[in-house]
């Protein structure tokens, strides 16, 4: 019994057992809720940091308990998950700051940052799982969690929004859970096997349940990751409050369908038996199909956090498609996205979020001259978009870069136009929104304007996006830095994925 | 000290104790309340005497006064006995201290008498080993249950019990029926020497017709399950939430044990199997269907408890093939519906007080203003929908496993529908909770007591995802799923 | 030891004005567009090749001088210094010119990095910088007709870097370091087409190469003085710059490609010389056909070498002083001829747009006529209120002199022999 064997579920408590202190708490005990929220996103990054040295230096960390005969809740802090976690700490620290500002004096903040904590534990859970049945435990809860930030300001629209995001994800997670089961009266096992899956030993005669399998634990997966034709509910979700959208794009929900995808592939099947059952392929056209369909809706929204929600579909689907394309730099390619995506998004969030919170601005129309009022803000937001569009040396550079050179390297060319034509629509539609902003005379009157004196926001709304935008931009110049995402990823590909 | 606890005849307190205090409480009005939590308190430390003992020495079986079968009363308790007699000791709990807030004076002094009977009662039907003893005690349930569901008065209330009475006698007169056939065919009562004696025969044949058809118009099963969306609709909360959680699954365990230990080896098993698996798969959908219509959140619950009754009943054609599996999962999905059924309903029960009506539509302004009872709610409705990681979800993966390792893939599509629909249903509520509603209205103060007994109860229900190995482990003492499994 | 501080110091030309483009630190400093240059004056003083690669850095990107680079460094410095003279004059209103500065800066840094960089990615990372900061200056306070060059320049931007990204894809997949001194050769073992014609088109949008020169003569027309200057410096310099390093020279030889190539320059420069002789309403139009002219020329150079490759080794020295030597003459033919594109404008500009830095230029272009040439003002009064102000800007009067005046006429004169010299052999 040492610290090893309880440092995940420590991760994971952190932020749970404030969530739950901070549901009891009366509505204005605004600065304890502060100080629980901090405290537990802090010790929450210490003890992710201290994983992280210890994984790098080749420790084991891991929690089991027993659920079921045969089946175990395993949480176990490998690479991967390493990789997932330190993304959702350091920005459930950031995102936190920014929701206490953004959310000041408005009601229901216990609630709203109780849940907000669920999430992230959800979150945590779904990064750590060791088998699949405690990655669906996870991934379930991270579903209810979600619900009521979807739904958190009360209106007609936002119950509907909120009806439209479980209908997809409780489906979705029937789905999965057929897969599972179906999976597990197979194979006996749902451990997850780094370097090549549990599957391959399977005989012959099962392949077209495994196909079957497989499409129904990628659409589960799909429906949180957004793949076209799963991806209603996002734009919908956006009546969300701003750090809602924020962290549910960057990080919570679809990132963990994403990640689920990228778990399905490389330690359910392992990616030469799926290569070898061929189901890659349509994986890769799906979510290449869903980078550009994203793109292409994304053009036509006036409205700018729609706009972004679309922009993010095409963006999850990166890491689908690195995945898909079963190579190992591919691979690479797709799970440093998962990073690099989260920290633009989260930035693009931001900004919109501070946009209307300080000058009303919902729409990309009324955005005319804003980077003159908001220089800061729209300066984040500006390497945001490049790093979309995949502008060096930004971050969204560096993930291009590795998925195009992994399709080139299984010879699988056609990615590279895929990727040029999602680099030109994201020009195409995140450009315009620069050039009014910059290059535009503001009007005379914002739609709805706050006084923060001379400031151009709230400081605690303008830190989170300079922040996040300084990572993204860091991710990619100090690409190739010790702990640097994309150093990480070739841990993760080099210890998870193929056999050295 | 060790062995008088081991030795100690707890299977007679268990039925003793209510049936005392009961009488107690009918006598002495004025400490009724108090007598009833403390009966209940002791019944339930009673269970867990019985469950150490059972756990220590294997099966228990008590021959009443001395005389064994086939002469005198016998009280046999095993893994599954104990199960049952755990699910009845936690929502009793939960229900009576719920009840000591909810009811006033007048009615408490007619609550808790009836209330303790019912318990003794479903005590006794857990722990009998005859046939005609389970008559007797489900005929006591019955009538207790009856005049529970009465208790609010007034001419809904009335309307539904009597046709509750109606249905519940029914019930019990063809189960009576079926007894006398075997009686007269074979000569004993007890359970053991019937299983022996019993033969292939008409005489089994009819008896099992009467005797399932008597069940299953008492467990509610869809096409039976008139009786049971207005005895609900209309009885106090902590009195539907008695009804759903444990007097129905009461009837549900006679059939379970009948089947298992004289039926099933010798009715035409197959053909039975399936037929009571499609009226559970037409339960599930019509209930949840209906559910899903409800305009009130009670007979919205009501609906929902015809529709998990119809899962337990899935387990007949799984278990043809693999017999443990299926009656784990099905009795697993027993527990925690008996949990969250009783939370969902002390819930509603809180709602119900707070804003004086429970339609769904009007609901936002009350659940917001009770997030206790909201709560409850959602997470009694999580182990309804089979979410992970609640009681719900461990009944429904095992039996999944079950269904698709035989590729009983027609039985997959219907649990999973099943379990999207109760989602619908269950956040057609819950949407609520969320919205702005307009100016609170009048409202009546609910006691902490009872939006805790809700709350807890429905954690209950969640964490009994997590006891899946002891929970399992105890079921199979005494292996009392063990006979079918023989069965080729 | 030295080496390495040098190296250091290559690394603070670029990062130096990337720092100085944050407002909130150039509005604090005297003149900032001077300062930012001094640390790349520095370099162009630093004796010897030298380089530093910065193993963190993505890809562990690499800076690097040489001999031919430094008279490339040494023209950019030169034209920078010009273009930061040039606009010494809007210190009138602070909010246009904070913006004004901080896009001046970016292109600056961009720019700097671009000429130092010694590896593809650099290059590109750079040069993607320097467009999107060009961009900036070129469509600001601009009119309908620079908004036109701007959102040209703009999609010829995007489409070019998208068509480099795929090149570079190309070149990653081959190599393992993308240094400019194994990555041609390389390319052209591998012989790989799509590589050549990805960084071909990608640095002829750049470059306005006909037949993508719409926005170059579009960009002609702005009235903003500061693009029209930087122009052939800036983004078509570089973008020649470019295509002569990344471009697949090596031992075989792409025939077809190389030929094709060459026929290009050659109608690019047919048909500058068509429109030269036919469109001289506009004199500052006339630079533009001279670009084209000779950007068809360095292109017709390229194609020749990419045909033959045994012939490039012996003339690819010269290609970086004719970019040298272009630019410079260029950049001072812009300044003069700045004045025959002003006088036609002057009042219709002004009853155009009341922007401030519009006034500016338009004051500018005024100073440059009343000093250079004794033209006579429309408006005598703004002049005498304004004179007090503008004895300050005398100070620069020397260096600009230096740059301007005969001795930029006859470089131009010299330059055109050249290249007429260079088609007859």
């Amino acid at each position: 019994m040492n610290w090893n064997t309880w440092l995940p579920v420590l991760v994971v408590i952190s932020s749970m057992l404030p969530g739950l202190i901070i549901f009891g708490l009366a509505e204005h005990r605004v600065r304890l809720r502060t100080i629980l929220n901090l405290f537990g996103a802090v010790v929450k990054l210490f003890l992710v940091g201290w994983m992280l040295w210890g994984v790098y230096h080749g420790q084991h960390f891991e929690t089991r308990l027993m659920l079921l005969p045969g089946l175990e809740l395993v949480l176990r802090a490998g690479p991967l998950s390493l990789m997932f976690i330190t993304l959702s700490s350091i920005l459930w620290l950031v995102t936190t700051i920014y929701a206490i500002a953004y959310l000041e004096d408005s009601p229901n903040r216990s609630r709203f940052f109780g849940f907000f904590s669920l999430c992230v534990t959800a979150t945590i859970g779904v990064a750590l799982a060791g088998n699949l049945i405690t990655f669906l435990l996870f991934y379930e809860l991270l579903t209810l969690a979600t619900y009521p930030l979807v739904v958190h300001r009360g209106t007609e629209e936002a119950r509907r929004a909120g009806q439209s995001y479980l209908r997809y994800t409780i489906f979705g997670g029937a789905l999965l859970l057929i897969g599972t089961v179906w999976l597990y009266s197979l194979t006996g096992t749902l451990e997850f096997a780094p370097q090549g899956g549990f599957l391959s030993e399977i005989g012959a005669e099962h392949h077209t349940s495994l196909i079957i399998i497989f499409a129904l634990l990628i659409a589960g997966f799909g429906v949180k990751a957004a793949l076209f034709p799963l991806h209603g509910w996002l734009p919908k979700a956006m009546v969300a409050p701003a750090p809602v959208s924020a962290l549910l794009h960057a990080v919570a929900v679809v990132k963990a369908g994403a990640f689920g995808i990228v778990r399905v592939v490389y330690d359910v099947f392992g990616v030469e038996f799926a290569t070898d059952l061929g189901v890659t392929g349509p994986l890769a056209w799906l979510a290449a199909f869903t980078i550009i369909y994203g793109s292409l809706r994304a053009l036509f929204q006036d409205d700018l956090k729609r706009r972004l929600a679309y922009s993010t579909i095409s963006q999850v689907s990166y890491i689908a498609l690195g995945v898909a394309i079963a190579g190992p730099i591919a691979a690479i390619g797709g799970i440093i996205h998962l990073v690099h995506q989260g920290l633009m998004k989260i930035t693009l969030f931001f900004c919109a979020g501070n946009l209307a919170e300080t000058l009303g601005i919902h729409k990309i129309s009324e955005m005319n001259g804003v980077g003159k009022r908001m220089p800061w803000t729209m300066a984040a937001f500006t390497i945001g978009a490049f790093g979309m569009i995949g502008a060096p040396p930004i971050a969204g550079f560096v993930s291009k870069w590795y998925l195009g050179t992994g399709a080139l390297e299984v010879g699988q060319g056609w990615v590279l136009i895929v990727l040029a034509g999602s680099s030109l629509l994201n020009a195409a539609y995140f450009l315009p929104i620069l050039h009014r902003a910059w290059f535009r005379d503001p009007p005379n009157n914002w739609p709805h304007e706050h006084d923060f004196g001379r400031k151009e926001t709230a400081w605690p709304l303008l830190f989170p996006p300079i922040v996040t935008a300084v990572l993204a931009l860091a991710a990619g110049i100090l690409a190739s830095a010790p702990f640097s995402p994309l150093e990480w990823g070739q841990i993760v590909a080099q210890r998870e994925f193929y056999k050295p | 000290m060790e062995v008088v606890f081991k030795e100690f005849p707890w299977v007679a307190v268990l039925i003793l104790l209510p049936l005392l205090g009961g009488i107690v409480c009918f006598l002495f009005s004025g400490i009724a309340k108090f007598t009833g939590l403390m009966t209940v308190f002791f019944t339930a430390l009673s269970v867990l005497g019985l469950g150490w003992q059972i756990f220590d020495n294997g099966v228990y079986r008590h021959a009443v006064g001395g005389w064994g079968a086939p002469l005198g009363i016998d009280l046999y308790a095993d893994g599954l006995s104990l199960l049952m007699l755990a699910a009845t000791a936690f929502v009793a709990l939960g229900v009576s201290v719920y009840s000591a807030g909810y009811f006033e004076r007048g009615y408490s002094t007619r609550f808790w008498p009836i209330w303790l009977f019912l318990l003794g009662a479903l005590n006794a039907l857990f722990l009998t080993a005859d046939i005609f003893n389970l008559y007797v005690t489900l005929e006591l349930m019955g009538l207790a249950a009856v005049a529970l569901a009465g208790l609010a008065g007034g001419k809904n209330a009335l309307t539904g019990a009597m046709r509750y009475l109606l249905a519940t006698l029914l019930g019990s007169l063809v189960y009576l029926l079926g007894v006398a056939l075997l009686y007269h065919g074979f000569g004993t009562v007890d359970i053991t020497l019937l299983a022996q004696r019993a033969e292939a025969s008409p005489v089994i044949w009819a008896a099992f017709g009467l005797i399932a058809a008597g069940l299953m118009l008492k467990t509610a099963l869809f096409p039976l399950h008139f009786w049971l969306p207005p005895a609900h609709g209309s009885a106090p909360p902590p009195v539907s939430a008695l009804l759903s959680a444990l007097v129905v699954k009461a009837s549900f365990y006679i059939l379970l044990r009948l089947w298992l230990e004289i039926f099933g080896p010798l009715v035409s098993n197959t053909d039975v199997s399936t037929l009571f698996g499609l009226l559970g798969a037409a339960a599930i959908l019509w209930g949840s269907v209906q559910a899903l219509r409800q305009t009130r959140l009670k007979l919205m619950i009501a609906y929902s408890t015809v529709a998990q009754i119809g899962y337990l009943f899935l387990a007949f054609p799984l278990a043809t093939a693999a017999g443990v599996a299926a009656w784990s999962a099905a009795m697993y999905l027993a527990f925690s519906h008996a949990l969250a059924k009783a939370a969902m309903f002390l819930a509603a029960g809180n709602m119900l007080r707070f804003g004086g009506h429970d339609r769904i539509s009007d609901l936002d302004r009350v659940v917001q203003r009770l997030p206790l009872a909201a709560a409850a709610f959602a997470l009694a409705g999580m182990s309804i929908m089979g979410l992970p990681p609640s009681g719900g979800f461990i009944g429904k993966w095992l039996m999944l496993e079950v269904a698709i390792k035989q590729g009983r893939w027609e039985i997959v599509i219907v649990m999973i529908l099943g379990g999207l629909l109760a989602a619908a249903y269950i956040f057609k509520v819950l949407g609520h909770t969320f919205t702005q509603a307009p100016s609170p209205h009048e409202s009546k103060a609910v006691p902490a007591s009872m939006e805790w007994s809700a709350l807890l109860l429905a954690i209950a229900a969640v964490l009994l995802g997590f006891l899946a190995i002891p929970v399992l482990s105890l079921l199979n003492i005494g292996n009392p799923f063990g006979i079918s499994e023989v069965t080729p | 030891m030295n080496v390495t501080t040098f190296g250091i110091m290559l690394w603070v030309a670029v990062i130096f004005p990337l720092l100085l483009a944050i407002p909130a630190l150039h509005s604090r400093l005297p003149w900032p567009r001077y300062i930012a240059i001094i640390p790349a004056i520095i370099v162009t003083l630093l004796p010897g090749e030298f380089f530093l690669a910065l193993p963190w850095i993505i890809f562990e990107s690499e800076l690097a001088i040489n001999g031919e680079m430094r008279w490339i460094l040494t023209m950019t410095v030169m034209i920078w210094l010009i273009a930061a003279t040039s606009t010494a004059f809007s210190k009138n209103d602070i909010s246009n010119d904070r913006t004004a500065t901080t896009f001046f800066l970016l292109t600056l840094a961009g720019n700097m990095g671009t000429v130092l960089a010694n590896d593809l990615v650099a290059f590109f990372c750079f040069s993607t910088l320097m467009g999107y900061g060009f961009y900036g200056m070129l469509i600001q306070n601009s009119n309908a007709e620079t908004h036109r060059a701007a959102r040209y320049y703009l999609w010829c931007l995007i489409a070019a870097d998208l068509l480099l990204f795929e090149a570079l894809l190309l070149a990653g997949f081959e190599n393992n370091g993308l240094h400019f001194e194994i990555v041609p050769t390389t390319m052209a073992e591998a012989s790989s087409s799509l590589y050549l014609w990805a960084v071909f088109i990608g640095f002829a949008l750049k470059a306005g190469i006909w037949p993508a020169h719409l926005w170059l003569c579009t960009a002609f027309k702005s009235p903003n003085l500061l693009p029209v200057l930087l122009l052939s410096g800036v983004p078509v310099a570089m973008a020649l710059l470019g295509a002569k390093r990344w471009l697949p020279f090596g031992e075989s030889a792409f025939f077809d490609s190389g030929i094709l190539i060459l026929m290009l320059g050659m109608v690019a420069m047919l048909y500058a010389l068509l429109k030269f002789a036919t469109h001289l309403s506009s004199k500052l139009m006339l630079l533009a056909w001279i670009t084209i002219l000779m950007t068809g020329l360095f292109v017709t150079a390229l194609g020749y070498g990419l045909a033959y490759p045994s012939e490039w080794v012996r003339y690819q020295h010269y290609l970086q002083p004719f970019i040298v030597i272009f630019v410079v003459c260029l950049t001072t033919a812009t300044l003069i001829f700045a004045r025959s594109h002003a006088v036609p404008q002057i009042s219709s500009l002004e009853l155009q747009s009341k922007s401030k830095l519009n006034l500016n230029i338009i004051k500018i272009q005024h100073w440059v006529n009343n000093k250079y040439l004794q033209l006579k003002l429309s408006s005598r009064t703004s002049w005498v209120k304004t004179a007090k102000r503008y004895q300050r800007i005398l100070f620069w009067q020397k260096p600009f002199e230096l740059t301007i005046g005969w001795s930029g006429r006859i470089t131009m004169l010299v330059v055109l022999g050249l290249s007429l010299a260079w088609l007859a052999s």
